[in-house]
């Protein structure tokens, strides 16, 4: 559940105004009227990308016309209307308990054409019958990663706050892995951290392991997240693996490059930014001679059993830039 | 816990199915709805979901992401735990589609599954079978707690008055609300919990609801008012109190006594037998009395309690709700709304329905609490 420092648009509508412009063209390729977005507390991060919407708590849509503005379409209270409005780009916010009535209103104010759902694999089975179902005199279209796919190469407002969650990441690890303390204290030392320095939100691990005490954090700033993962007792042999791997990361790269540079014994995985927030787990897996696209952001992760090393990288010019440890340790 | 605890859980949730006439479940675990899988498996899932099947006779079958088989092995109640493959589901529809298929297959949280996972399950059963919704069912089970469950959330009480003893150390003027949701995030983590849901909000009387912190820096006089909600062992339990910076004004203090006098009327009427709807109309009829009923309805406020366990937010306390609340059922009782005394004002407290009544589960008094500065 996210609890930490959601802030308003402040002077960057105009970033949020070009993603929205991004998404229609996008429409106006597939021949999309509207596009709904589904976004639950546990995974939102392209509603937010459009409109900086924090949904911390149950479920909502965001419907994008190709002319007007975005809605939020959602079971949430109206009492929390002027929070979002405050701190989103959006300003026209409908509740009903009924989500799919609620859909169908808006839809019928939108003149014909079809309805792209974003993602439409993931979202509810029922929400979508019960769309299909009232509005049956639609076409409806999926629109798989049609956000997702905009959000891997970071534009300049998200790299500037990944930057940001690397940090947070960083001051983190360094908080539980420096102490002595039980894993308890340990979380609790990275969790101050980074919710003291701005986190929107903290997921964090510590766990004894065969090979000592393993601590992994994953912290959202703003809208964008990045990862991190530590031995606290230190392994030298999977560092060593490590430094290899991300030694040889840089743009167009190839994971099975990577997974030669570690070596045997251990395996190498990525995770695009975009993806941390639901820990790769919705993902394809990457083909293994797809190469990294430049200027993206990945969590590079190197692995023995249950025990890995991670980091998160953005990819720029020839090289690749540690965001969640210092240039004097990833050297 | 142990496999006694699992047997009287799947025994109240398989006379449940027969009464719902429901042939098996299939108990579904998205990211931000765990609870169902707890309940059956006595697991802390990380991944972003999980499966359990559980027939009407026999052993149960999980179906879980690879960072979460190690949860299921370490609670012992499920030894049958297979592969879950989001892209197909391919072991849960083989094992759907190779054996007796039930005619009636209850999925809980079958209103949040996904499209793909719908239609590949459906697919494993074909036309004979049919897909029914089983939240309501396991809503039902989870309500009375076992004794193993209430010790869980009697340590949670614990954890939880800490938190608030830490949340107040925090406040002083200068600090933001994000760096008091920090601290007492570190204080309830250290104490073990393993997650925590709050709501914060400061300021005056212009202050309509809560939500996660700001960079708003803290005022004298302001009121902070919060929802902190921490999980230990898979339990959760929440707090709702409000703290003046400085003297309370007396403004301040005619809002509390009105929240006060009606959390004491809601939790006089709750015993064994009552409804929701008895507990919400008793807190609300002390709004009314005193002239501020339009503050209880939707426009201002959501509900005025709920059902705590293995989610933080079981059984609606409104009126119109006619769950009863049975022993065992544990509820916090909180009358939070908007009003124009002071703005929006939370207090309310977890408790354990009792056949004569309730026992608490926090000893953190329930006062307006000033902070000296």
């Amino acid at each position: 559940m996210k609890r930490g420092l959601v802030e308003p648009v402040g002077a960057n509508a105009d970033v949020y105004q070009a993603r929205v412009e991004r998404l229609r063209e996008r429409m106006r390729h597939a021949g999309v009227e509207v596009a709904l977005l589904y976004g639950d507390v546990y995974r939102s991060d392209d509603i937010a990308h459009l409109t900086n919407l924090c949904i911390y708590w149950n479920e909502g849509v965001v419907a994008v016309p190709t002319e007007g503005s975005a809605a939020l379409l959602a079971k949430l209270s109206k009492r929390v209307h002027p929070w979002m409005r405050r701190t989103s780009t959006l300003t026209d916010l409908r509740a009903s308990q009924q989500l799919p009535e609620l859909i169908g209103a808006y839809l019928d104010e939108r003149r014909a054409g079809q309805v792209g759902l974003v993602d439409e694999r993931w979202w509810p089975a029922p929400l979508v019958d019960g769309i299909r179902s009232t509005h049956s005199d639609r076409a409806y279209v999926d629109m798989p990663e049609a956000v997702r796919t905009e959000r891997i190469v970071p534009d300049a407002l998200d790299r500037a706050d990944i930057r940001r969650a690397g940090a947070l990441v960083r001051a983190g690890l360094g908080a539980a892995v420096d102490g002595n303390g039980t894993p308890a204290e340990r979380i609790a030392e990275l969790e101050f951290a980074a919710r003291a320095g701005g986190a929107r939100d903290v997921i964090a691990r510590c766990l004894p392991t065969a090979f000592g005490l393993h601590v992994e954090c994953s912290v959202q700033f703003a809208n964008v997240w990045a990862h991190g993962s530590r031995m606290a007792d230190g392994d030298s042999a999977l560092e060593a693996a490590f430094a290899a791997a991300s030694a040889a990361l840089a743009p167009e790269v190839t994971l099975a490059a990577l997974q030669r540079a570690a070596g045997d014994g251990v395996l190498v995985s990525l995770i695009s930014h975009t993806d941390i927030a639901t820990d790769g787990d919705l993902m394809v897996p990457p083909n293994s001679a797809d190469s990294l696209p430049p200027g993206g952001a990945f969590v590079l992760r190197v692995g023995r059993g249950a025990v890995r090393l991670a980091d998160t990288y953005l990819l720029a010019g020839s090289s690749s830039e540690p965001l969640t440890r210092s240039l004097e340790a990833a050297a | 816990m142990n496999l006694a605890e699992r047997d009287w859980r799947w025994a109240r949730v398989r006379e449940q199915m027969a009464a719902d006439g429901v042939d098996a479940l299939l108990g579904y675990a998205p990211g931000w709805r765990r609870e169902d899988l707890r309940y059956l498996a006595d697991v802390q899932l990380n991944g972003s979901f999980a499966f359990l099947y559980l027939p009407a006779e026999g052993e149960a079958t999980a179906f879980a992401l690879a960072k979460d088989r190690e949860a299921f092995a370490a609670a012992r109640w499920v030894t049958d735990v297979r592969d879950l493959d989001p892209s197909g589901l391919v072991q849960l529809v083989g094992m759907l589609a190779g054996g007796q298929r039930p005619q009636t297959l209850g999925v809980s949280h079958l209103e949040l599954l996904p499209l793909g996972f719908r239609d590949a399950i459906a697919a494993s059963l074909g036309g004979a079978s049919r897909l029914v919704s089983a939240t309501r069912l396991m809503s039902a089970v989870r309500l009375v707690k076992s004794g193993q469950e209430l010790a869980r959330m009697r340590r949670c009480g614990q954890i939880t008055d800490a938190a608030w003893d830490a949340l107040l150390g925090s406040l002083r003027p200068g600090a933001t609300e994000y760096e008091v949701v920090a601290s007492t995030e570190a204080a309830l983590k250290r104490l073990g919990a393993t997650d925590n849901f709050m709501l914060i909000a400061s300021g005056g009387a212009d202050v309509r609801g809560m939500t996660p912190p700001s960079s708003r820096r803290l005022e004298p006089g302001d009121m902070v008012r919060t929802e902190l909600t921490p999980q230990c062992d898979g339990y959760w339990t929440q707090i709702c109190r409000s703290a003046v910076l400085g003297q309370a004004s007396s403004a301040q203090r005619a809002s509390f006594e009105l929240f006060s006098e009606a959390l004491e009327a809601g939790l006089a009427v709750l015993r064994a037998g009552v409804t929701a709807h008895d507990v919400a109309l008793a807190e609300n009829d002390v709004f009314r009395s005193h002239g501020l009923g339009e503050y209880c309805t939707a426009q201002w406020t959501r509900v005025r309690g709920h059902g705590h366990g293995a989610h933080l937010d079981e059984v609606a306390i409104v009126e119109g709700e006619d769950t009863v609340l049975e022993a065992g059922s544990v509820v916090i009782v909180h009358p939070n709304t908007f009003t124009p005394l002071a703005g929006y004002h939370v207090l309310g407290d977890p408790v354990v329905v009792t056949d004569d009544g309730w026992e608490p589960l926090l000893a953190t008094p329930r006062v307006l609490f000033e902070i000296e500065i």
